[in-house]
């Protein structure tokens, strides 16, 4: 068998692996490139004003069909002032003790038939031995003295009084009569006596009265001693009476009418003061029923040196939101004694109405409003000291309060409006003559406040930077009536009051201020509110957020003359994105165009690089030309032009490094043709087409 | 992939070398020597091919770096006819393990495997098409340009297989099968068709029918498909009388992803319809290209079985002693490859065999054909051959040359 030596093997393996390196790569072949002249379309497009995104909400089409420009341009927005100034009001209240009650204090006692007997002796004591029996009672004399006492330290320890009555009631329950009756009601303490008095005769059964009227700062302690000093009686006069030792006289001393000095005692839940007071607010001319607040607090600040809490209650009554009463109530807390404590508080007034028609009932009262202020103390029954000295201190106010909307008789206003407006709808885009058969231009005011106003217009004004027409009119200084506004619900938007005023070539020259393509427009006008009204209407109101809005608006019927109007658009662009390989040698852009409309134009493209530095411009020495028109002067088929535009050279190279492209267009209508008319149907159409020389092999 | 598959033939090859002498032992009568030996063999077959354009046209335009139009107008004027050109590029390498034991068998082995690979494209299109190319369409605006009669295929696979050779009474015959791999495979066709460009280039007009396919290949040697290739050859010599016939890469490969677009229509292209321009937005416009780009070539992906570019021959030769007449025919399955005939004279002396002859057909139009083997020694076997010497002798004058080379190293 053969077989293949070492040297051999490898001999066979390398002349197998050169051989398969050589022959089996796939050779890639590029062939050499070379230039071809292609002759391609791109593109094709209509263009249609209506179309124009500048002018999408200034190209109307009429009935016909006819085109019109449309621009409305806000001029002037006044603003009214304030309704009122900020209202500021403060008030003051002091409560002090002498305007403090106690009320009445009844205090009751009794003395009791066994009790008196005990001070009889023998006597006294057969007659408590015979207690329930049926005796015949021996006359008494000379009982006596014996006392009683009086506690009236619930309701207080002391008074000095200016003024005030102690009332005494005895009743006699004893089965005999008293005679000789000597009593006595005196200060436990000070040991004076308040009442002292003889009573001949007190039958059984009977009710005696005595009073005596505390003044001159007479002191009264809760502590009172009833004495009983000497007591008579006939006994039973011989008839058998029953005897029962719990008989007794029943005392009632009664303290009323008490004008304190001072007292250490309960106090009953009174007020201490309950006020109300009128505020006014003063705008300018106007009677004002009600007004919204937007703004404003109420405050209070107290001041108390009384032992006891003080509730303080602040109402504005006519001041209502969503159903609820402006009103706050904070309790002083109780001073220490010798001290004064203090209470601050404030709260918002935002968003309440406030009715300014005085306090209810009232009549043909505005711009008044009214507080209510009370204080009070409530019975706590603890006993606290007070005194002529003590009081309770209280301002208080309302600080910047502003109203956004009013409601009434708005009074009488002079708004001045001058300015001086800048335009860019048509502007920016546009430059060149244009020729107009007409413009109907309207003035259009609107105003959003509740009062009829007059207006008039004093001068408007257009401006280019090198042109100024100025308006004439046969009702420049006219006054204008401009209804009031309604409003649907409070604070809703209101509905305005509209006022238009057309201009046109009959009765102005206004189509000279628009054929120049105004940049800036000044206006120069007066409103005046309520202007030789009187004041009979109450519905009328006033939002500080909207006023009186004028704007301006025209009509242009394109049926124009154009001389040399342009129109540019920039556009980004980037080359790569046309021409990715870079195979572009040369050649012209050719755009056809089949034009209905009835005007020459002129394209030219001008390139920019990133700096906006322009590089070259593309132009084309043919133009669009127009469509030809019938005698109404609307055009009538179309007319096909061809425009070509070099990129060679370095209009190539331009084109390779431009960012941006302006395109200009010129517009002009022929002298022949006067002023033409654009209809919605008047189209263009382009196509684009490419006459390049381009290469087969990428670039760069 | 390339440098896998040398790291892999290193790999090999260093297994080859690195085994010992006892596994590589191959069956072969005493009796046949070298004739019937096993052998490894090498063999390749290159180049590029017109009938209308020259070798030193093909070369500048191929190899070249611009064409001026100088140089146009001397390509235009060869294409007057249409232009046709084609490449190929086949390599491949076999094993002949085992010899025969019958003289019958020879020339064939006994068995081998082999690997193979294919690579050809062929281009046809009308004289009106080459202009539109070089040219462009902006010189032939306002003439119709007849552009049908289109042809581009272009194929690159590769394979493996097994060769086995048997009798059938005495005629023997070889029968190789392998497996095949596309790596790419494209088919473009337009039958009839006309574009005209409007005067003032305001329109493209197409009236026609095309057709276009790709198997989609990403990578050189990306698979896109699988199939089989079988190659059938006999050969029989009775007295001075030899001859030879086959057929290879006779088979079938299915393309699970191949991109087909066919159309039968007539359209007028006046740009993209942009619309009202100022109501066009960036995507709406976008939208627009590619629905433009969908209708012109936007297909389906179906799977498609398709033939392969057999390769079918006959050669007969008549030998007188040293020298020898012979007829041979050739035909591959490409387009417009019209059958190649050729009639030439041989000679032999020692280890030496030479033919050369005329021929028409194949690639070229008239050619020069020359064949030889050169058996160096026992051990070593060369042949080649170029189908057309002209193309190598008269480059200003015929148009290029396929050659060949085998390298055999008997065991």
């Amino acid at each position: 068998m053969p077989k293949i030596g070492i040297l051999k093997k490898a001999l066979i393996l390398c002349i197998t692996l050169l051989f398969f390196a050589i022959t089996a790569c796939r050779p890639d072949i590029t062939p050499a490139d070379w230039e071809v002249d292609t002759l391609v379309p791109v593109l094709k497009t209509r263009i249609d004003l209506l179309d124009l995104p500048q002018l999408d909400s200034t190209v109307q089409v009429n009935p016909d069909g006819q085109l019109q420009l449309v621009f409305s341009e806000s001029i002037a927005s006044l603003k009214p002032g304030e309704i009122a100034p900020p209202f500021n009001e403060e008030f003051e209240n002091t409560a002090k003790l002498q305007s403090i009650t106690l009320g009445s204090r009844v205090i009751t006692n009794k003395i009791s038939l066994g009790r008196i007997a005990l001070q009889m002796g023998l006597q006294g004591a057969l007659l408590v031995a015979a207690n329930g029996t049926n005796q015949v009672i021996p006359p008494i004399s000379n009982v006596g003295p014996s006392n009683f006492n009086i506690d009236a330290t619930d309701y207080f320890q002391s008074i000095t009084l200016r003024d005030g009555w102690l009332v005494l009631r005895l009743e006699n329950n004893f089965p005999i009569d008293l005679t000789n009756l000597q009593y006595g009601i005196q200060n436990t303490n000070a040991g004076n006596f308040i009442l002292q008095n003889t009573l001949a005769s007190l039958p059984s059964g009977a009710v005696h009265y005595d009073s005596v009227q505390l003044v001159n700062n007479f002191l009264i302690e809760g502590n009172l001693v009833a004495s009983l000093i000497n007591l008579d009686s006939p006994g039973s006069n011989g008839n058998t009476v029953l005897v029962d030792t719990s008989d007794a006289i029943d005392l009632r001393v009664t303290l009323d009418k008490l004008d304190p000095v001072s007292a250490t005692a309960v106090f009953p839940a009174q007020n201490l003061f309950d006020e109300t007071a009128e505020a006014f607010i003063y705008p300018p001319s106007a009677l004002l029923t009600s007004v919204h607040v937007s703004e404003g607090d109420i405050y209070m600040d107290a001041y108390s040196t009384i032992n006891d809490s003080i509730n303080l209650q602040y109402i504005l009554p006519g001041a209502v939101n969503n159903g609820n009463i402006l009103q706050f109530l904070r309790v002083v807390p109780a001073a220490p004694s010798g001290q004064v404590v203090n209470e601050y508080v404030e709260i918002p007034v935002r968003n309440y109405t406030l009715d300014l028609q005085g306090m209810p009932g009232s009549a043909n009262i505005h711009n008044t409003f009214y507080t209510t202020f009370i204080g009070s103390i409530d019975s706590t029954g603890r006993i606290i000291n007070l005194s002529l000295q003590d009081s309770v201190f209280v301002k208080t106010g309302i600080k910047n309060l502003i109203a956004d909307r009013g409601y009434g008789y708005l009074g009488n206003d002079t708004i001045i409006g001058s300015d001086r407006v800048l335009l860019e709808n048509v502007s920016q885009f546009f430059e060149g003559a244009i020729r107009l058969e007409d413009v109907d231009l309207s003035l259009e005011v609107e105003n959003y406040i509740g009062a009829p106003f007059a207006f008039k217009i004093n001068s408007l004004k257009s401006y280019t930077e090198t042109q100024t027409r100025s308006l004439t009119w046969n009702q420049l200084g006219f006054e204008f009536n401009l209804p009031r506004a309604q409003e649907p619900f409070p604070g809703a938007i209101p509905i305005p009051g509209r006022s238009q005023i057309s201009l046109d070539k009959t009765n102005s020259n206004i189509q000279e201020l628009v054929e120049i393509f105004p940049e800036e427009i000044s206006f120069d006008l007066e409103a005046y509110m309520n202007h030789n009204q009187s004041p009979t209407d109450f519905s009328q109101f006033l939002n500080t957020n909207y006023g009186i809005e004028a704007k301006l608006q025209a009509t242009i019927p394109l049926q124009v003359g154009l001389d040399s109007i342009s129109f540019q658009d920039t556009v980004g662009f980037e080359y790569i994105s046309v021409d990715k390989d870079w195979r572009m040698k040369g050649g012209d852009l050719i755009i056809k165009a089949d034009n209905n409309y009835p005007f020459n134009m002129e394209v030219a493209m001008i390139l920019h690089n990133n700096g906006r530095i322009p590089l070259d411009t593309l132009y084309s020495s043919d133009i669009i030309a127009a469509a030809p028109i019938d005698t109404n002067q609307r055009s009538v088929g179309s007319t096909q032009t061809t425009l070509r535009y070099s990129l060679s050279g370095h209009s190539l190279w331009a084109l390779q490094n431009t960012d941006f492209i302006v395109f200009k267009t010129l517009f002009h209508t022929k002298p022949e043709d006067g002023l033409v008319k654009i209809y919605s149907d008047n189209y263009l159409d382009l196509q684009l087409i490419a006459d390049f020389r381009l290469s087969t092999d990428k670039e760069r | 992939m390339r440098k896998h598959l040398a790291l892999g033939l290193w790999l090999l090859g260093f297994a080859v070398v690195a085994q010992n002498d006892s596994l590589i032992e191959f069956k072969v009568g005493r009796s046949f020597k070298r004739l019937n030996r096993p052998f490894l063999e090498l063999y390749t077959e290159q180049g590029g091919a017109s009938r209308n354009w020259s070798s030193q046209q093909m070369y500048q335009f191929f190899y070249g770096d611009f064409v001026d139009d100088a140089m146009k107008a001397k390509l235009m004027d060869r294409a007057q006819n249409g232009l046709q050109l084609a490449s190929l590029q086949n390599w491949d390498i076999r094993l002949c393990y085992e010899g025969h034991q019958k003289s019958r068998l020879v020339p064939f082995p006994k068995q081998s495997l082999y690997l193979f690979s294919r690579s050809a494209t062929v281009l046809n299109m009308s004289s009106d098409l080459t202009g539109l190319i070089l040219y462009g369409n902006r010189s032939s605006r306002g003439i119709p340009q007849d552009i049908g009669d289109f042809n581009y295929q272009s194929w690159f696979y590769s394979g493996i297989g097994h060769q086995y050779t048997f009798l059938i009474d005495t005629i023997p015959l070889s029968v190789g099968l392998g497996l095949v791999a596309v790596h790419t495979h494209d088919d473009h066709q337009i039958g009839s068709a006309q574009m005209l460009t409007a005067i003032d280039g305001s329109s493209i007009d197409f009236n026609g029918d095309y057709q276009f396919g790709q198997s989609g290949a990403t990578a050189t040697y990306g698979i896109t498909g699988w199939g089989f290739a079988l190659n059938l050859e006999t050969a029989e010599r009775y007295k001075e009388h030899e001859i030879s016939l086959g057929v290879r890469d006779l088979g079938l490969a299915y393309l699970p992803d191949w991109l087909s677009i066919e159309r039968d229509s007539s359209f007028s292209f006046s740009g993209v319809d942009a619309g009202r321009l100022f109501t066009l937005e960036q995507e709406s416009f976008e939208q627009l290209i590619d629905s433009l780009g969908n209708g012109l070539v936007g297909g389906s992906r179906p799977g498609a079985w398709t033939v392969l570019p057999a390769n079918a021959y006959l050669d007969y030769t008549y030998h007188l002693k040293e020298q020898s007449l012979y007829f041979s025919f050739q035909y591959r399955y490409l387009p417009k490859y019209i059958p190649r005939f050729a009639l030439g004279y041989g000679y032999s002396w020692e280890s030496f065999r030479i033919r050369s002859g005329f021929a028409y057909g194949g690639f070229n139009a008239f050619s020069w054909d020359l064949g030889m083997v050169w058996e160096v020694n026992n051990t070593w076997h060369l042949r080649g051959g170029l189908t057309n010497l002209f193309g190598l002798s008269l480059p200003t004058w015929s148009g290029g040359t396929v050659g060949d080379l085998g390298i055999r190293y008997i065991f």
